[in-house]
């Protein structure tokens, strides 16, 4: 009994100095990824958590004396357009898609960054081989996993762009 | 599927490891003997978890993140502590302190969950979710069982080992509950 106390005493000790902090933090975005065929387009949505994106933004400015929050919209979109442009990547059958950054919206929990480009093939020819690269956020954020749901012709596919697929997916409805 | 995978990466995920250290303590008077209870236990902590979690995530339950994680800290605790006044014998309690217990630990998953789900449908996700999560408790559980076999096989006294462990899961929430008293209690 006295061997048991001892050891839990010594153990006790030894993992007071072991960190407690435990990071249950989770860096993610959801992205949607519409191919409507009325209006010959691609189009989307990316969404993310405002501090996260402040951040990034913020990431982007370093260089500079200034701070994202004290740039006017014009000139935060036009950071947007040049993040998303190189974060996110879509392809069809192997021909990139010419995403644009379209708008954004700010909500109290939630940063939607729009998003558009143009339908190049005949719808059909989006059934399959899609190929989507997104690595939003994760020049910040190792763990930041990007949930992306394509919409094809009433078809949902959900899946995700993480470090352990190299922010990378491949699909055909 | 990919719900199923998304919940099974979110229990087995280290950096969050005070989930596998609450399925430490309520398993401590287990074995692969009374592999019914374990099933049991892990279910009830699952239902619990996923209740609390479609609650907290649909805004019905509204808890500050600082109290929940505070109250998922005091579980670990009192489970190890239950445990451990009663010498690890089996209670017929154990079930009950899983359910309950588990909603507690599902609250702190909600707003995660909604973030996630609000693009994809709600329910449709919360199910695969939830199935994910139990799949990685029962593997961590069934790891933990197994780590307990192996030990009596060499000659390690299971009621020392649980011991050990115990003194390790005590002295390690009670480090989470210092570090995470909300600052409304002063």
């Amino acid at each position: 009994m006295k061997k048991l106390v001892f050891i839990l005493i010594l153990t006790c000790f030894g993992l007071a100095g072991f960190t407690t902090k435990v990071k249950h933090e989770f860096y993610v975005s959801v992205t949607d990824i519409y191919v409507d065929a009325q209006k010959a387009q691609i189009n989307g949505v990316v969404k993310c958590f405002p501090d996260d994106w402040e951040r990034a933004m913020n990431a982007l400015l370093s260089h500079q004396l200034e701070r994202y929050v004290q740039l006017d919209s014009a000139t935060q979109d036009s950071l947007h357009r040049v993040y998303l442009k190189k974060h996110f990547n879509v392809k069809v059958g192997q021909q990139p898609i010419a995403l644009t950054f379209s708008g954004t919206v700010t909500g109290p929990d939630e940063v939607y960054l729009l998003f558009e480009g143009p339908m190049e093939m005949p719808f059909e020819a989006y059934k399959k081989d899609w190929n989507v690269s997104h690595t939003l956020l994760a020049d910040i954020y190792p763990s930041q996993e990007n949930i992306v749901i394509l919409h094809y012709s009433g078809q949902k596919y959900t899946s995700s762009c993480r470090e352990g697929n190299n922010y990378e997916f491949n699909h055909s409805f | 599927m990919f719900y199923v995978e998304l919940g099974l990466r979110h229990i087995l995920d280290i950096q969050g490891y005070d989930h596998m250290l609450f399925l430490i303590a309520l398993t401590l008077p287990l074995t692969f003997k009374e592999w019914k209870q374990v099933i049991w236990w892990v279910t009830a902590f699952t239902l619990g978890h996923s209740l609390t979690l479609g609650l907290a995530a649909t805004d019905i339950i509204v808890v500050e993140s600082n109290w929940v994680e505070f109250g998922i800290s005091l579980t670990i605790f009192l489970t190890a502590a239950f445990h451990l006044m009663r010498n690890f014998s089996l209670s017929k309690a154990g079930p009950y302190l899983s359910l309950v217990f588990g909603g507690v630990h599902g609250l702190g998953f909600g707003s995660y969950y909604s973030f996630i789900a609000q693009n994809d449908s709600f329910w449709w996700a919360w199910l695969p979710f939830n199935i994910g999560i139990e799949l990685g408790q029962i593997f961590i559980v069934v790891v933990l069982l197994f780590v307990y076999s192996i030990s009596q096989k060499i000659g390690v006294q299971l009621q020392m080992l649980r011991s050990l462990i115990t003194g390790v899961v005590l002295t390690l929430s009670t480090l989470m509950i210092l570090e995470r008293i909300p600052n409304e209690l002063f």
